[in-house]
């Protein structure tokens, strides 16, 4: 490798269209650097979706592993590496330091590499202790209880809260004040986050007349002389009507709504086709300007108040989260945005343990500006700094996400801000048919002429607005070519057919798709099927309808990306009612319910009458048993209740119902309905896998499919109502602006500097639509479907993606129910068959042979492992907290502690005492304030010249005076001496019953051993029991001995008669046989 | 003299081995004389384990066991040395750190910690004591203090810290100078200080039993006493060299097992689930040859348990998990947490979920309290919409005010106090006392107890051991925080069952001695562990410092896999692709096996793109009863009986879903909820309402044609009724809600005035209309009575009009004849305002008379009347429309439910509305969801 790592890695960026190979581009110019032999924790490879980024790695290992084994596959990897021959065996090399090192490499999203950055800097980013990241189940319980903290602080000032409140929602008395303050903050906090807070009050206060100056412009209209002309006398009638209602409530919007204002605003003056005369203009002017000012001064006052209402929110949020340890994605990435600079990079490599040098980012146009933020250090220096090097895929005609803050722009602005950055074009598709991408070439290549795009009628606004957005796509959009010229295809644009009623239209069209969708479906075996929606709730609706035909067609079982909630199955809702019950006794609806489901029975709720009185006893025992057993298990006992009563999907579903109850176990409270509450906000995916997948075309993107259904591409682009504008002075600068927005009735109005945010607002909507409609129509491989209404008479050409479809390849007129365009050949399928012999065959169905049962042979009982230990002291103990009652904190358990701990220094006597060193040593560890081991061993001292303990301590004594009595047949022996006497203290005693280990340890064993043999055992155990006689004392702790003398006859196998079990009672000085 | 190290065939499970050699070894006569023997075993499953081995191999062999002591590893460095001095516990040791951190506080200290806590709160500062408490355990276990960081750090190339370090090292000397005053050590300084002074010393013999991984001063500690000292390593002799002179694992020497699974041993799935069903494959597998005593499951990552559990029990396999539960969990850890969440946040829905608590429940009825509390309180939380009782309960309440009393009771230490840690103990044992018998109610939690009776005793005694100088002064609910998370996360260990399959987590695995063995989550990342990134110990650096590092871990687990896989012909290694959260994985590297060949063709088999896996079958699961079966809602026969009147209202209900209206008017089935924080439209309607109907009592006020007066008076009757409604104190939210129904009455009483100026009289207010007074609408020649009542009707003299009032206080003002009839299907959905007609001929008002809306809406230039423009023979239509729903009503027709029933969603789980996809929520056209 002697080639120069600059020349061979020039930083890079590379506007792929769609299907033109991004991630074969990205994991080569990986390989490229893997064989050159750059260390692997040096290159951060990153994309957005997590999916996407175990492809690359997934793609990376497996392009090696197919070079080694195929020599075909060697000689691709050689062509596209460009570095040289490569053998198959370096391929294997390769692939084998890439494995030893996977756990160092650097491929993932850009979220968990700021995560781990993040984490790694937790002190100086001031990150909670243990934090991380909040789940959007919780965010918004999160967000509830930092709006219920602002308005209890916020009260100290009540009016200063209602006058806010007020501003905010345009003066009216509203009812609901939570819901509202909590949308509003869903609409505004991510700008206001990622803004400076004065954008919020940038707009000037316009003039508006004094009340003196009010009236006399009232006087004036009144009097002003009006033409002869009935239409204009009412019209002035309603006007000064009007106008006084409006000095009364302060709302002008009457008078900005009447014809005659209407005529002066737009200065053409002609009302009806007459001009207005100059004293009439004149007299409404300074009434319009009036109204004006107090309009738009309400939205300036709107749009403060917002920012304002935001900045406390804020606080309180912010605090919650840190005290919480919880925080978003985006919080981390602003964190570090902020915190992060070129001088900080070294210490991020040290604390990372990697500093990172190559940068492979893909689906760049998606970056946000925050994101951006904290990447341009790194991407700056890797830029500068010779044998790092920076490699960026992108297209921004598939910046879909800039509702979520992607901007695409900054892809093309990083050119314009490094140095010696190469830029390429890919726009040969590796995807789909020549018919699918000479349709999109049709679509795209002239939007500027497109009739959809001219805006002559359609907005307030100039109608050239949109000229930017064109210019933007003309530069940005090549024709496509594809290398798959082979492949065969179709398109077809239809227009849908009419209901009798519009309000059926909606239902009409989801009939006809699903139909439509199911007939493909059955004729195209094996092909996959991407039907791509604009919304979640038309996914819902095409997934039901092709689950349950109304012909006698087969159901379809469509794939659900993302999933639905498991509310979506009956057996779902009957559990769920059973918790709420449980939860709210109450709760008559759940009582019902559950009554009538086939769980009625198994909770004693058969026979069920309203208000039934058996329903308080059953939720209580359904809280126990949710606590005592855990939610998985209830809920599996219910499962299989219902199991008989139940469809597979049903069962399904309760399967996945239980699986969460699971997962739910670590977060569970007290309250069933929390669960409910889970349940209903997780979207849990439907476990058919199938060829027919409907979702949006957001989720579409980077899959692709044989056939490409298009349904909803109705939706006017610049139809909604969005709730804020902003203004950014570049694409890469953040918000300067923000202004609350109005309905468009009232752009007139606007002056030209807030018009101005429509206009850009407007292009980013055109732009988002034109993106999205491009990555829809991309995902196909062979086949295109797309479905839109006809259009109306008054607006053949609206402002749609539908409309800009039929505008570049449909013909007038536009009928419903017809075919518009269609291109290729239908008949496709068959045609790919024939010349591929069957790839496009299903998999041959290899029904697998269902499996064989799980059988476990019988347990042998003698073979049970992993017992339970239980300790002869804790035997037949009284369980429960009565112990603790009396928690002992008193000296004595300290004191009987270290007393044990003595006498288990002694042997025999006779073979010399512990000595005070000794035994004081042994006493460090149990010290304690008030310990005082000086008295405690005089005590000990003291006991110990106690005949009845000396003796059972001495070895001779023992031998003479004790030994004999307890067992006196063996007193010749042990005069003799045939029996040695051994002593062993702490020992252990060990031996296992059915069930149980029973571990105890005996504080003094004296063995008697004839040589080898034991012949009989003594156990003593020590006792500093004080205020108990003996008797107590041997009751006390007789089941105790017991196990003892259990243990030791099992161990030694030895008789009854020849275990002694003794007490040893230091506060009484004597030992006594129990 | 060194350690002995002794090798040991892996070719059978490592204890199995041990037992027996430790056997062999130590038989004197009829005796295995284990007694004095010192066993170190890796972990506490592996030591108990090894006890019932050597049982069985003692029984075998016909002799009696003196039985070693077992302990695990990091028990084994006190038994080495005597120590002088008592040791602080681990909130001493916390509690010193925090002391030593408040006494360096400044700003150099700042500058690496800006967010330390200012204010005196313990709770605030523990979290960087514990930080720093680990950090002081790591390294002193690797025989390094702070400073050694500072200096060896320095060889690491870009070591950028030493400053920082520097700073570190300043609040470690001040925490051991804390403990010192005390005269308190903690382990790692004793450990060290045996270490360093020689005093290591044991008489007893002590056998490593595959202590693989041993950290820098318990080896050095070990090289004191090294004379003793047996390291039984498990493997083949050829890899001796691979094992160090402590028996330890050379890390580079173990770059991948050597010893490792086949190819088909190995199965990579895709998701979570597919992770347990393949364990229920290979269960299957089996044959029926292997017991469940025969058979673990390995569980890496912990998140795959609830997994294994829920397929293996509906599979019918019993599991146990033997971390299971833990005190956290259990009755007890719950009713505390609870406690304390209650004693902070005194709010009724806190106070709510301790009456949840089934021991809450008995110590009431013990207590002979009774009735159904939960039901009481919804309604007074539904009623009163507290959320906390600052003023005190509004209205009777006898029910929830009797237990809040109790309870209070119950709790009256608690509240408010600060008092020093150790002084909560009595408080505590005194509150156990009383809910001792509610606690222990069955078998399973009177087991449970004695477990936590235990961890509690040692956590009271640290707690009362805690020196005086350092001892917060804490709260009530922060003592039982801190209680908790002291024994929170002791597992409980789950009862014995036989015929149970054990879940085992990772670092138990190797010293499995199941002849099966199948292993989950053998995934990168888990297996093993890596660490790429750290706030004071990155990778790197551990490494110059000799600290566990990748390497190290990675090392420890090729051997584990060795292990498992050398000595057993059944094991199974299960991979996912993703986890739960769609995020990738791939394959442990352990598992591609040792030589290039093996890499190369596994990483074809484990990346090969499955397209459109279908979902294989699975053994053992549920069996669907009825496929096909649909359910429905239920019939409604059961419930009918004849309809004996109707209230006029009704009649809109049924129109909308004739199923619903059955629930509602007919079984009057009421829905709970109590998530409501603010006034919803029918309570703001209601107190709207209110304070209208008591306007129109007072006959001056009626009179009243000044608006300032009667807007004064409004504002009292509001006040009035927002205080019997809400209390004193209502939240702010409400408090919002107040005056803006306060802006409509305002507005109300300019339209009020203007009526009466204009000569309407007011002459009922709230009449009420019951089945005695006999209105009634005929039906084929059968009267069905009509009740219902009228918000207001008004008089005007002049002119003879009578006009019939519904007042409606919705956002949006509503037109009274959209609001019951369409025009463009022809079709009634309210019949109210015409059925008024036939109400009101009871009072003698007959013909014709104006029928209205009184709009109270946001928009306060909408608050007028509306006049409803029906002509006479929409009313006649109206009429026929009520006679039909009457006759439905008669003859039963209560199906089916409407598919978009709007309204009444209170039932719409009985419906199964969610069911029906067309009702999924309101659809917006521009949501878009990825
Ligand atoms: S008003 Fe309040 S106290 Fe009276 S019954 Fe209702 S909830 Fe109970």
């Amino acid at each position: 490798m002697t080639r120069d790592l600059a020349a061979l890695f020039p930083d890079t960026i590379i506007l792929a269209s769609a299907g033109t190979g991004k991630t074969w581009q990205l994991t080569t110019r990986y390989l490229r650097l893997l064989r050159c032999e750059q260390p692997l924790d040096q290159i951060l490879a990153s994309t957005f979706a997590r999916k996407a980024a175990g492809e690359i790695l997934a793609r990376i290992l497996s392009r090696l592993a197919e070079a080694a084994s195929d020599e075909g596959r060697r000689g691709e990897l050689e062509a596209a590496l460009d570095l040289g021959p490569l053998s198959r065996d370096q391929a294997a090399a390769m692939l084998e330091r890439v494995l030893s090192q996977v756990h160092r490499l650097r491929v993932g999203t850009l979220d968990s590499f700021f995560v781990q950055t993040a984490g790694s800097f937790a002190l100086e980013l001031e990150l909670p202790g243990r934090w991380s990241i909040l789940e959007d189940i919780d965010d918004r319980a999160l967000r509830l209880e930092a709006l219920r903290e602002l308005l209890q602080r916020e009260t100290n000032s009540f009016d200063a809260l209602l006058t806010l409140l007020g501003l905010l929602q345009g003066g009216e008395s509203a009812r609901g004040v939570i819901d509202h303050l909590l949308a509003t903050v869903q609409d505004f906090y991510a700008v206001f986050v990622d803004s400076d807070p004065t954008i919020w009050n940038v707009w000037p206060v316009l003039p508006t007349l004094s009340d003196g100056e009010l009236a006399e412009a009232m006087s004036c209209l009144r009097d002003t002389p009006l033409p002869d002309d009935a239409r204009f006398t009412k019209a002035h009638e309603k006007l000064v009507a009007a106008a006084a209602e409006a000095v009364d409530s302060k709302n002008w919007e009457n008078v900005l709504g009447n014809g005659l204002v209407k005529a002066v605003m737009s200065d053409s003056l002609s009302y009806y086709n007459k001009v207005l005369s100059g004293d009439l203009a004149n007299a409404i002017r300074p009434l319009l300007q009036h109204a004006r000012g107090v309009f738009l001064n309400a939205i300036n006052y709107q749009t403060e108040a917002t920012g304002k209402l935001l900045r406390h929110f804020h606080e309180h949020y912010h605090a919650l989260k840190l005290s919480r340890g919880k925080l978003r994605f985006d919080d981390v990435t602003r964190l570090l945005s902020r915190h992060l600079n070129e001088e900080l990079l070294p210490q991020v490599g040290y604390r990372i343990d990697a500093a990172l040098s190559h940068f492979l980012l893909d689906e760049f146009q998606d970056t946000s500006l925050a994101q951006w933020n904290v990447l341009k250090p790194f991407v700056a220096r890797a830029n500068r700094t010779p044998g790092q090097s920076l490699f960026c895929v992108g297209d921004v005609k598939q910046a879909i996400y800039g509702w979520r803050g992607g901007e695409s722009e900054i892809l093309e602005r990083i050119p314009v801000d490094l140095n010696d950055v190469q830029m390429t074009t890919l726009a040969q598709s590796r995807r789909s048919s020549p018919v699918v991408i000479e349709t999109v070439n049709a679509i795209f290549g002239d939007l500027t002429g497109n009739p959809a795009l001219q805006l002559d009628e359609k907005t307030f606004l100039e109608p050239d607005f949109l000229a930017g957005v064109k210019a933007n796509w003309r530069n940005r959009f090549q024709p496509h070519s594809t290398v798959r010229s082979e492949l065969a295809g179709f398109a077809r644009v239809q227009t849908y057919p009419e209901a009798e009623e519009p309000a059926g239209n909606k239902s009409l069209r989801f009939e006809i798709v699903a139909e439509a969708v199911a007939e493909l479906h059955r004729t195209h075996s094996g092909c996959t099927i991407g039907v791509l929606t604009r919304t979640n709730a038309t996914v819902r609706q095409l997934i039901h309808r092709l689950r349950n035909p109304r012909s006698d067609r087969e159901p379809v079982f469509a794939s659900e990306e993302g999933g639905n909630p498991l509310t979506d199955a009956a057996g779902t809702i009957y559990l769920l009612s059973l918790l709420k019950l449980a939860a709210h006794p109450g709760n008559q609806v759940a009582q019902f319910n559950v009554a009538h489901s086939p769980l009625a029975q198994f909770v004693g709720l058969d026979g069920y009458r309203p208000r039934d009185p058996r329903v308080v006893e059953l939720a209580g025992r359904i809280r126990a048993e949710l606590l005592r057993d855990g939610y998985g298990k209830t809920l599996e006992r219910w499962v299989r209740v219902c199991a008989p009563s139940c469809n597979e999907r049903e069962l399904a579903r309760l399967g996945q119902l239980v699986e969460l109850a699971w997962r739910y176990e670590p977060r569970a409270t007290l309250d069933p309905a929390d669960f409910v509450r889970f349940v209903e906000e997780t979207r849990v995916e439907s476990p058919s896998s199938a060829d027919v997948r409907v979702m949006t075309i957001h989720q579409s993107k980077g899959l692709e499919f044989d056939i490409v259904v298009l349904p909803e591409l109705d939706a006017l682009i610049l139809g909604g109502r969005e709730s804020y504008l902003v203004q950014r002075d570049r694409p890469t600068e953040p918000v300067s602006r923000i202004l609350r927005s109005v309905s468009r009735d009232y752009l007139p109005l606007l002056p030209d500097d807030m018009r101005d945010l429509y206009r850009a607002h407007g292009n980013r909507l055109v732009n988002e639509s034109l993106c999205l409609l491009y990555v829809a129509l991309t995902r196909a491989v062979h086949a295109l479907h797309v479905f839109v209404p006809a259009a109306k008479k008054s607006n053949p050409t609206p402002l749609t993606m539908a409309g800009i479809v039929l505008s570049a390849v449909g013909s007038a007129p536009l009928d419903p129910g017809v075919e518009q365009f269609r291109a290729g050949d239908e008949h496709w399928y068959e045609a790919e068959r024939a010349r591929h012999g069957g790839i496009l065959q299903p998999a041959p169905a290899t029904e697998e042979p269902l499996p064989q049962p799980i059988k476990l042979a019988p347990v042998d009982p003698r073979r049970i492992r992993n017992l339970n230990v239980v300790t002869p002291s804790s035997h037949g103990g009284a369980a429960g907290f009565a112990g603790l009652a009396e928690f002992d904190r008193s000296l004595a358990r300290a004191q009987g502690s270290l007393v044990h701990a003595w006498f288990e220094q002694i042997g025999w006597l006779d073979e010399g005492p512990p000595g005070d060193e000794r035994l004081l040593s042994v006493a460090g560890r149990y010290r304690k304030p008030g310990l005082d081991v000086d008295a405690m061993l005089v005590s000990f001292r003291d006991a110990l010249a106690h005949d009845g303990l000396r003796w059972n301590l001495t070895a001779d004594e023992y031998r003479e005076r004790v030994a004999p009595q307890l067992f006196p047949p063996l007193a010749g022996e042990l005069a003799s001496g045939t029996i040695e006497l051994r002593v062993e203290r702490e020992r252990r005693l060990t031996y296992r019953t059915d069930r149980e280990l029973v571990n105890g340890i005996a504080d003094r064993l004296i063995l008697y051993c004839r040589g080898d043999v034991i012949v009989a055992v003594d156990i003593i155990d020590y006792k500093t029991d004080r205020g108990a006689d003996a008797d107590e004392l041997k009751a006390r702790y007789r089941e105790q001995l017991r196990q003892y003398s259990g243990a030791i006859r099992t161990v030694f196998k030895l008789p009854a008669d020849r275990v002694a079990t003794r007490l040893a009672l230091i506060a009484l000085g004597e030992v006594v046989r129990v | 003299m060194p350690i002995t190290r002794k090798l040991i065939p892996w070719n059978r499970p490592a204890l199995r081995s041990a037992a027996e050699y430790l056997v062999a070894q130590y038989t004197r006569g009829a005796i295995v004389e284990l007694g004095e023997v010192l066993l170190i075993v890796p972990g506490a499953g592996a030591g108990r384990r090894l006890i019932e081995l050597l049982l069985d191999e003692v029984e075998a062999r016909g002799v009696a066991l003196l039985p070693p002591e077992i302990i695990t590893l990091g028990n084994l460095p006190e038994r080495l040395y005597v120590e002088q001095k008592p040791f602080a516990d681990d909130l001493a040791q916390l509690l010193a750190w925090i002391e030593a951190l408040r006494h360096n506080d400044g700003e150099r200290l700042r500058q690496y910690f800006p967010q330390l806590p200012s204010a005196d709160r313990f709770s605030d500062w523990l979290p960087y004591a514990e930080m720093l408490s680990a950090l002081h355990r790591e390294l002193a276990a690797d025989d390094l203090d702070f400073s050694d960081v500072v200096t060896r750090g320095s060889e690491l190339e870009g070591f950028l810290e030493a400053d920082r370090w520097e700073v570190l090292r300043g609040i470690q000397s001040e925490y051991l100078r804390v403990l010192d005053e005390l005269e308190l050590w903690d382990k790692q300084t004793a450990r060290l200080f045996a270490i360093r002074h020689r005093e290591c010393h044991t008489e007893r013999p002590i056998v490593l039993v595959g202590t693989v991984d041993m950290n820098a001063s318990l080896r050095k500690m070990l090289d004191q006493v090294s004379g003793h000292v047996t390291s039984l390593i498990f493997a083949p002799a050829e890899l001796s060299q691979r094992f160090d002179e402590h028996g330890c694992l050379m890390p580079h020497a173990w770059p991948h097992p050597f010893a490792e699974p086949r190819d088909e041993q190995i199965r990579v799935v895709d998701r979570p689930g597919d992770q347990a069903d393949e364990v229920l494959r290979a269960l299957a597998e089996l044959g029926g040859q292997y017991s469940p005593q025969d058979v673990v499951i390995g569980v890496p990552d912990e998140v795959l348990v609830p997994y294994l559990e829920q397929r293996l029990e509906s599979a019918g396999v019993a599991c146990r998990y033997g971390v299971g539960r833990t005190i956290a969990v259990t009755g007890f850890g719950k009713l505390m947490a609870q406690l304390a969440v209650w004693l902070e946040d005194d709010s009724l829905a806190e106070f709510q979920n301790l009456l949840r608590h089934p021991a809450i429940g008995r110590f009431l009825s013990r207590d002979g309290v009774s009735g159904d509390v939960l039901t009481a309180l919804d309604d007074y939380r539904g009623r009163h919409l507290q959320t906390r009782l600052k003023g005190g309960w509004l209205g009777k309440a006898e029910l929830p005010r009797e237990v809040y009393a109790r309870l209070r009771e119950l709790l009256s230490d608690w509240r408010f106090e600060t008092r020093p840690l150790s002084a909560w103990i009595a408080p505590f044992a005194e509150l156990l006392r009383q809910l001792a018998p509610d606690l222990t109610e069955n078998e399973r939690d009177r087991r449970e107890a004695a477990e936590i009776e235990r961890a509690m005793r040692a956590a009271l005694e640290k707690f009362d051991r805690v020196p005086e100088t350092l001892a917060p002064t804490v709260s009530g609910a922060a003592f039982l925080h801190l209680l908790l998370d002291d024994i929170g996360r002791e597992p409980i260990p789950p009862e014995l069952d036989p015929q149970s399959v054990e879940l085992r987590g990772w670092l138990e695995l190797p010293w499995e001695d199941a002849d099966v063995l199948i292993v989950t989550g053998m995934n990168e990342g888990r297996v093993p562990v890596s660490q790429n990134a750290d706030l004071f110990l990155p990778n790197r650096l551990r490494h110059v410092l000799g600290l566990e590092d990748n390497d190290r871990r990675a090392a420890r687990d090729a051997y584990a896999l060795s292990l498992m896989s050398a000595s057993r012909r059944h094991l199974v290694c299960i991979a996912g692709r993703v986890t739960a959260q769609n995020d990738p994985l791939i394959p442990s590297r352990l598992l591609f096996g040792a030589d290039r060949g093996a890499k190369v063709r596994r990483t074809l088999q484990f990346f090969r793109e499955e397209s459109h896996a279908r979902p294989r079958p699975v053994p053992g699961g549920l069996v669907a009863g009825a496929p096909g079966a649909r359910f429905e809602p239920p019939r409604l026969d059961a419930y009918v009986q004849a309809v004996e009147s109707m209230r006029v209202t009704e009649f809109r209900s049924y129109l909308q879903c004739p199923y619903r209206y059955f629930l509602r008017h007919r079984l009057k089935l009421q829905s709970i909820d109590v998530t409501a924080e603010e006034l919803d439209g029918a309570a703001f309607g209601n107190l709207l309402h209110e304070v209208l109907r008591q306007f129109g009592v007072h006959e001056e006020l009626r009179e009243q044609s000044r608006t300032e007066p009667l807007v004064e008076a409004l504002n009292g009757l509001l006040n009035g009724e927002v205080l019997r409604a809400y209390g004193d104190d209502p939240s702010p939210a409400i408090r919002v809600q107040v005056e803006r129904a306060r802006l409509r009455l305002h507005q109300f009483a300019k339209w009020q005035t203007e009526q009466r100026l204009e000569g309407w009289e007011i002459r009922y207010i709230e009449h009420d209309f019951a089945v005695e007074q006999g209105a009634a609408l005929d039906v084929d020649g059968v009267p069905m009575p009509l009740t219902g009542r009228i918000d207001r009707i008004d008089f005007h003299p002049d002119t003879d009009v009578w006009r019939l009032y519904d007042y409606k206080s919705s956002d949006q003002a509503q037109n009274p004849l959209a609001a019951h009839y369409r025009p463009r299907q022809q079709r009634w959905i309210d019949l109210q305002l015409p059925l008024y007609r036939h109400l009101v001929r009871v009072l003698g008002i007959e013909g014709d008379v104006e029928l209205a809306y009184i709009n109270l809406p946001r928009k306060l230039s909408d608050v007028k009347h509306l006049v409803a423009a029906f002509s006479s023979e929409l009313l006649q239509s109206a009429d026929e429309a009520a006679r039909q729903v009457v006759r439905d009503v008669r003859n039963n027709v209560f199906w089916p439910p409407s598919r978009d029933c709007g309204l009444m969603s209170e039932f719409d789980e009985i419906c199964l509305q969610s069911l029906l996809a067309d009702d999924h929520g309101e659809e917006r056209s521009d949501e878009v969801a990825p």
